[in-house]
């Protein structure tokens, strides 16, 4: 059997089991998971889910027999109880359910259950409360199991059911709980309380309407009972009593003093009657309150029924006072009006409604009997009665009958010739509701119609000055005025002229004659204007003062004249006149008093008019001066709000007319930062200042402009009641202004920033402006200093008649150019001056002033001097040098010649021993005096060049002095000086220390014991120190030929000997005191030379002492004793590398080292040598060439110091220079020896460095 | 079989399997070899899941039950529980032999999961598919 089928085997094993029910049953899976452990995996999980569901259905099983245990167990219950409660439940008028508690599910509910919810029991059984939402407010079932769980009961609870038709049941509720089968249960017993509530409701309803009535209503309302207690008062009864409600009620109405004692009888009888069943008809009777006030009402008393009985009464009252009073009143009030009437001034009637007069008064009877009327007219048709009244009248009284309204109009009537106006009132007289009466009222107006008219004639008058386009109008529209009450027909308006006594007639209209004037002598006219008297005369009276020649008679005889003055202001400017041809009654006195009332006004107005035209014609011209002006004009009010502006405005400020009227022209043309200003402008015209400046405003745009202002107060009648203004554009001018300012501000500031001394003077020559400058030259504190001074004055007092000549030609030339003058300071200091100067010319090109330009050429002068002497200088030493040359030319050509003649001699090979050492001697004198002057040379070269480094160490001054003592003996032997003592002269006490560079030190001091001994023949050269002022002065003296005093000076100066002459003789470059000087300066200090000719000289330097320790420390004889005797030294055993590619040099040193007897080797450039250092390591020095080919010896040193830091290299090098020095040290060598190097320093040297 | 070449930013020993967050922010459940996972095993990965991988929100995971010898049903009721779902927004079910793919049948088929899962043989298929739920998310 192979693997496989062993394991199908087994899986076949398996679900037998597993068919055989037992679910346990697995299959175990190989590692392989390949296709039957696939199926393996299949089946036990299958057997897995299988088992599982069926332990799950095994409890589910469990639960469900434990349910249907529950329920047998209830219906059990049930079945016991059911017999009992079966009948109660059923038969129940109540509603009964039994519920579960928990979940509301119906366990039984009853028929009237069913009959109250509309659901049957089928439908109900099992299913929850919830289900149907009978509990329409959840809240109560909570409530309700709430309190059955307290309290095990609930009775009486008032709720609401909806019911299966979806209404709501009221229903009331009582609840206890059961246990059936040990869970709780909900009995519920209801009744449907909806129809008791509904008729509680609507009782409630109805009795509260009928109490609403009796508390509401108007009339006082009373209950009594049978008996005749008050049993109920209601609020307008106890106000009507003036008694609170409940002091009312519960007493006998017999006791309630209210009701008057008299009528008691009365009511006693009502009352019963109504007790009866009668309805008595209201009464009305007496009542007091209680404060006693008496009152009338009216009351009403029924019986009150209940169940078909009469229980009581009721008794409604009513306040009737107020009816009562007012009928009284109007009794009362018909005999006043009568008499009322008859008091009045207007005439009064009435009429019925068959328009017949019944009654009139006793104004209009009078009034009838006046215009012959008769005055009966009580019981007439009023037409009769009034027969001047319009037919329409009877329309009117029609409508106030029928509308009961009142009309009210103005009447004409015409009474014979005379016309009346009336103004009439017709008003309805009311009985009950309907017009019983009309009452007339006429109230004459005849005499106010007239005034008015007259007022109406003045009005229009005064309008026609407004109206009327000139006095020739106006004149006619009064005449035209006039004739509406008067006649003016001939009618004419005079005007007196006082001068020539005549009357002028600008009006006349005349049916018989015409005049334009006439003499106011003579004339009624002119009589009346005399008399200041107003005049109605008829024809016969102006006759009569004809006769009498008080009057001329002109002109046709009118019927009737009538004339007023004209007046204004209490002045008579002429007449009015009017006259009748043909009727003398034309006028009368009230005509007179009319006109002359009239003439007061149309005075006015003919003055006004005249006025007008004048002010017209003015303001014409003002208009057109305003319009006109070429110049911006605006009038503004006193607050500066525009109310006028000129055409000119728009186009200066770009605003319309219209955008500005009525606002304040400061907020629209005054740029910001000029308010403040304006403002101060507006404030001094409305002043009253006229205010003239000038300033800046701007344009709509912003633009800024620049303008003249002219602000002039207008004043009338002494008040200001406007402002003038006039701008003007002056930006053009302005802007010139401004750049012709800035162009001045331009060259004032080139006056006052230049540099140069500027002044302008008037063309007298005297100062009006200066520059700082000026002021500066002539050392002035401040302007004053020259402004008002005439500019010659600051000229030397010897130049001055060149200044006067200079300032004409100014005024002749218009300028002069760079004229130099010496001027004199403010502090009288002399200044050399160019002087520039031209003419100032006016627009004219007339000269007005003299600018002048000065400047200090002081130190360009001195500059000048210094440059003109520096030459003279530069051209003598030009000569100097000249002669330095030649005389160097013969210093180096003189040792050179002897060198190379001697060396020639020196190729002879016959000379003896003795010669031969002769010439090498000069030779090697004359090699080292070329080496001096090359020395010489060069050290100027690097004077000037300031390529000269001091090396400070500290040094022993007196040891330094011993050891250049040392030497100079022997080089004096060379210059032939030996008779020549040299000596030493020091302090003994002092030892003095100097931080000096030696090298230089030294070669001063030889170059002043070299010149001491080169100028001495006799006597001694002695050098030494002292110490002064903390300073070592050091001194070389001689008895030598001494320098005259006027040379003194000089023999510092390069290429200066005091006498060239001398130079022949005693040779030299004259560079070594020059050198000195230069090299002492260096050091820090200074020399000088004292001298007296043919005595000696003394050169003298000092130095800063650094410190001084006392004698006796040290003896430098000693040491330089011990140093000379090293010189004999001897170096056998000592191996030497000498590194020199000149085999000359190398010769030299090699000439001494072989008397050292020390071993030599050559290295012949950096090669070799580093070959020679490597292959002999016993080496014990190193003279080394820093100049060699190949490897140059400072890279050379550095090689060797990698292999060996202690051998000692000397470097040798003609690089006389202390970068060298530097340089080698630095490379690594031991110490340094310059070329040439003489033997006694090579051998110090190396004895240093072999002992 | 496609080739996982996903960068691995953590992984965890699980037990009997180990998870794997990758860069791509999904999740890489493997197992054992012949592994039977009960629901010890699979509470202490839910717990490994909720505490080091999910604790920024869910994730989706893919896994590889091609090692799983035996699930459990009660270790299926918890991965296809909400408390599971809770942790991972998508499953998707790596079964390459026989067994796997019963278990992954079953799982699909019995258990009814809370999350969507989905069953691949191909692992790229899966990838794509978990990274587009992923990216949709």
């Amino acid at each position: 059997m192979s693997l496989e089928d062993t394991r199908i085997t087994k899986i076949l094993e398996a679900i037998q089991q597993i068919a055989s029910g037992n679910f346990d049953a697995r299959i175990e899976i190989s590692s392989a998971l390949d296709q039957i452990d696939g199926i393996a995996t299949g089946i036990n999980m299958l057997s897995e889910e299988i088992q599982t569901r069926i332990e799950e259905q095994l409890k589910e099983n469990q639960k469900l027999n434990e349910t249907i245990s529950q329920l047998r167990e209830v219906k059990r219950e049930l079945s016991r109880s059911e017999e009992l409660s079966s009948q109660v439940f059923q038969t129940s008028p109540d509603s009964i359910s039994i519920s579960r508690l928990e979940d509301g599910i119906f366990v039984e509910v009853n028929q009237s259950f069913e009959k109250l919810t509309g659901y049957n029991r089928d439908e109900i059984i099992g299913r929850s409360v919830f289900e149907f939402g009978l509990w329409s407010k959840k809240s109560i079932r909570e409530e309700l199991e709430k309190r059955l769980l307290k309290d095990g009961i609930c009775t009486n609870l008032e709720t609401d059911f909806r019911v299966r038709d979806g209404s709501i049941v009221q229903g009331l509720l009582s609840a206890s709980l059961l246990h059936i089968n040990n869970r709780p249960h909900l009995l519920v017993i209801g009744r449907d309380i909806s129809k008791i509530r509904e008729a509680e409701e609507t009782l409630y309803a109805t009795r509260r309407k009928y109490e609403d009535l009796i508390q509401f209503s108007p009339d006082g309302i009373i209950l009594l009972d049978n008996s005749g207690m008050i049993e109920m008062a209601n609020p307008a009864f106890a106000l009507l009593a003036g008694l609170p409600a409940e002091k009312i009620t519960g007493r006998h109405f017999k006791d309630f003093k209210g009701f008057n004692l008299k009528d008691l009888p009365k009511y006693t009888r009502v009352l019963s009657q109504v007790l009866q069943g009668k309805v008595p008809k209201p009464m009305e009777m007496n009542f007091s309150k209680k404060d006693g006030i008496e009152q009338y009402i009216d009351i009403h008393v029924t019986p009150i029924w209940k169940e078909g009985k009469i229980t009581g009464a009721q008794a409604v009252v009513r306040d009737i006072t107020d009816r009562i009073r007012a009928i009284e009143a109007l009794r009362i009030s018909e005999d006043q009006y009568r008499t009322s009437m008859d008091a009045m001034h207007d005439a009064m009637y009435v009429i019925s409604p068959e328009l017949v007069v019944t009654v009139v008064n006793k104004a209009l009877r009078v009034g009838l009997a006046e215009v012959g009327v008769s005055p009966d007219v009580v019981g007439k048709n009023y037409k009769e009665a009034f027969p001047f009244l319009d037919a329409s009248t009877v329309d009117e009284y029609k409508d106030v009958f029928t509308s009961g309204k009142t009309i009210q109009k103005e009447e004409r009537y015409k009474i014979g010739d005379q016309e009346r106006f009336a103004d009439t009132r017709r008003i309805p007289i009311y009985e009950g509701k309907l017009v019983a009466r009309v009452l007339t009222i006429v109230h004459d107006i005849t005499e106010r119609k007239k005034t008015d008219k007259v007022q109406q004639i003045m009005y229009n008058i005064s309008n026609a000055v407004d109206t009327t386009k000139d006095l020739d109008e106006l004149f006619r529209s009064i005449q035209l005025e006039l004739g509406s009450i008067f006649d003016t027909r001939n009618f004419f308006i005079a005007f007196y002229n006082k001068n020539d006594e005549t009357l002028s007639l600008p009006f006349f209209v005349d049916e018989k004659d015409s005049f334009d004037s006439f003499p106011a002598r003579n004339t009624l006219t002119g009589y009346m204007i005399r008399n200041d008297q107003p005049i109605l005369m008829k024809d016969k009276d102006i006759a009569k003062l004809v006769k009498k020649r008080i009057l001329d008679d002109i002109g046709t005889p009118s019927k009737i004249w009538l004339g007023v003055p004209l007046k204004i202001k209490e002045e008579i400017i002429g007449a009015l006149v009017m006259q009748n041809y043909e009727d003398e009654n034309a006028y009368n006195e009230k005509d007179l008093e009319i006109l002359q009332f009239v003439s007061a006004q149309i005075g006015f107005s003919i003055a006004t008019k005249r006025a007008y035209d004048e002010v017209q014609v003015e303001k014409a011209y003002f208009e057109q001066l305003f319009e006109g002006s070429p110049e911006t004009v605006v009038l503004t009010s006193n607050d500066g709000k525009l109310i006028k502006v000129n055409g000119e405005f728009q186009k200066l400020f770009g605003y319309t007319p219209d955008e500005v009227l009525g606002k304040e022209i400061d907020r629209l043309i005054v740029p910001e930062e000029f308010q403040e200003e304006a403002r101060n402008i507006s404030e001094s015209v409305a002043r009253g200042k006229k205010i003239l400046t000038e300033t800046v405003r701007q344009h709509k745009d912003g633009t800024r402009i620049h303008v003249s202002v002219i602000g002039t107060p207008i004043e009338i009648e002494g008040g200001q009641v406007a402002v003038y203004g006039i701008y003007r554009d002056i930006t053009d001018r302005k802007n010139a202004e401004i750049a012709l300012r800035e162009s001045e501000e331009k060259l004032r500031n080139i006056l006052y920033s230049s540099p140069d001394a500027i002044t302008v003077s008037d063309l007298r020559g005297y100062i009006t402006e200066c520059n700082q400058a000026a002021l500066d030259v002539f050392e002035c504190d401040n302007e004053k200093d020259l402004i008002g001074n005439n500019a010659n004055l600051f000229v030397i007092p010897e130049l001055r008649v060149k200044g006067i000549s200079g300032l004409k030609k100014v005024l002749r030339h218009g300028h002069i150019k760079n004229v130099e003058f010496e001027m004199l300071t403010k502090n009288g200091r002399k200044i050399f001056a160019d002087l520039s100067a031209s003419l100032i010319r006016d627009n004219n090109d007339l000269p007005i002033g003299i600018v002048s330009i000065i400047q200090d050429i002081s130190a360009r002068k001195a500059y000048e001097k210094d440059l003109k002497l520096a030459k003279e200088k530069a051209e003598e030493s030009d000569l100097l040098k000249s002669a330095f040359l030649a005389n160097m030319s013969h210093e180096i050509r003189t040792p050179m010649n002897a060198i190379l003649g001697f060396s020639e001699l020196l190729k002879s090979e016959d000379l003896s021993k003795e010669t031969r050492n002769e010439y090498v001697k000069i030779i090697n004198n004359k090699g080292n005096e070329l080496m001096l002057i090359i020395s010489d040379i060069i050290d100027v070269s690097k004077i000037e060049a300031g390529d000269i480094k001091i090396l400070y160490a500290e040094m022993e001054v007196k040891d330094f002095l011993q050891q250049i003592l040392h030497q100079l003996n022997e080089e004096k032997s060379l210059m032939n000086k030996d008779h020549i003592q040299l000596r030493l002269n020091m302090p003994e006490k002092e030892c003095p220390i100097i931080v000096s560079d030696e090298a230089r030190l030294r070669q001063i001091m030889y170059n002043l014991i070299n010149n001491a001994l080169k100028f001495t023949h006799d006597g001694y050269v002695e050098i030494g120190f002292i110490i002064k002022e903390k300073k070592v002065q050091f001194f070389v003296k001689d008895t030598g030929i001494g320098i005259v005093k006027e040379k003194q000076e000089i023999v510092f100066d390069r290429f200066r000997q005091v006498d060239e002459s001398i130079n022949s003789e005693f040779g030299g470059t004259g560079l070594g005191l020059s050198i000195s000087r230069d090299l002492v300066n260096l050091l820090g200090g200074d020399i000088w030379v004292e001298s007296e000719e043919n005595k000696g000289s003394t050169f003298c330097f000092h130095l800063p002492l650094y410190k001084n320790s006392k004698a006796g420390e040290n003896s430098g004889d000693q040491n330089i004793e011990k140093k000379r005797k090293g010189t004999l030294v001897d170096f056998s055993g000592k191996k030497i590398l000498v590194a020199e590619d000149d085999s000359a040099n190398y010769l030299f040193i090699e000439s001494y080292l072989k008397h050292t007897q020390s071993e030599i080797l050559w290295a012949r450039d950096g090669e070799q040598l580093l070959e020679l250092f490597h292959s002999e390591p016993d080496l014990d020095l190193i003279l080394m060439d820093l100049r060699m080919p190949n490897l140059n010896g400072i890279d050379a040193t550095r090689i060797i110091r990698k292999a060996n830091k202690d051998i000692p290299v000397i470097a040798l090098t003609a690089y006389a220079f202390a970068d060298d020095r530097e340089k080698s040290m630095e490379a690594g060598c031991t110490d340094y020896l310059a070329k040439p190097v003489t033997i006694e320093k090579l051998s110090e040297t190396l004895l240093k460095y072999l002992k | 079989m496609g080739i996982i070449s996903f960068n691995i930013v953590k992984q965890t020993d699980t037990g009997k399997g180990r998870v794997m967050l990758y860069k791509d922010g999904f999740m890489h459940q493997i197992y054992n070899d012949s592994v039977d996972l009960t629901i010890k095993d699979s509470l202490k990965e839910l717990e490994i899941y909720k505490k080091e991988y999910c604790t920024e929100g869910k994730r989706p995971i893919l896994v590889d039950i091609t090692n799983l010898k035996s699930v459990s049903k009660e270790s299926r009721g918890i991965y296809a529980s909400e408390d599971t779902a809770s942790v991972l927004i998508k499953a998707a079910l790596l079964v390459c032999n026989p067994v796997s793919r019963i278990i992954g049948n079953f799982y699909l088929g019995l258990n009814k999961s809370k999350m969507p899962v989905k069953m691949f043989g191909d692992v790229g298929e899966a990838v794509e598919w978990l990274k587009q739920a992923h990216d949709k998310k």
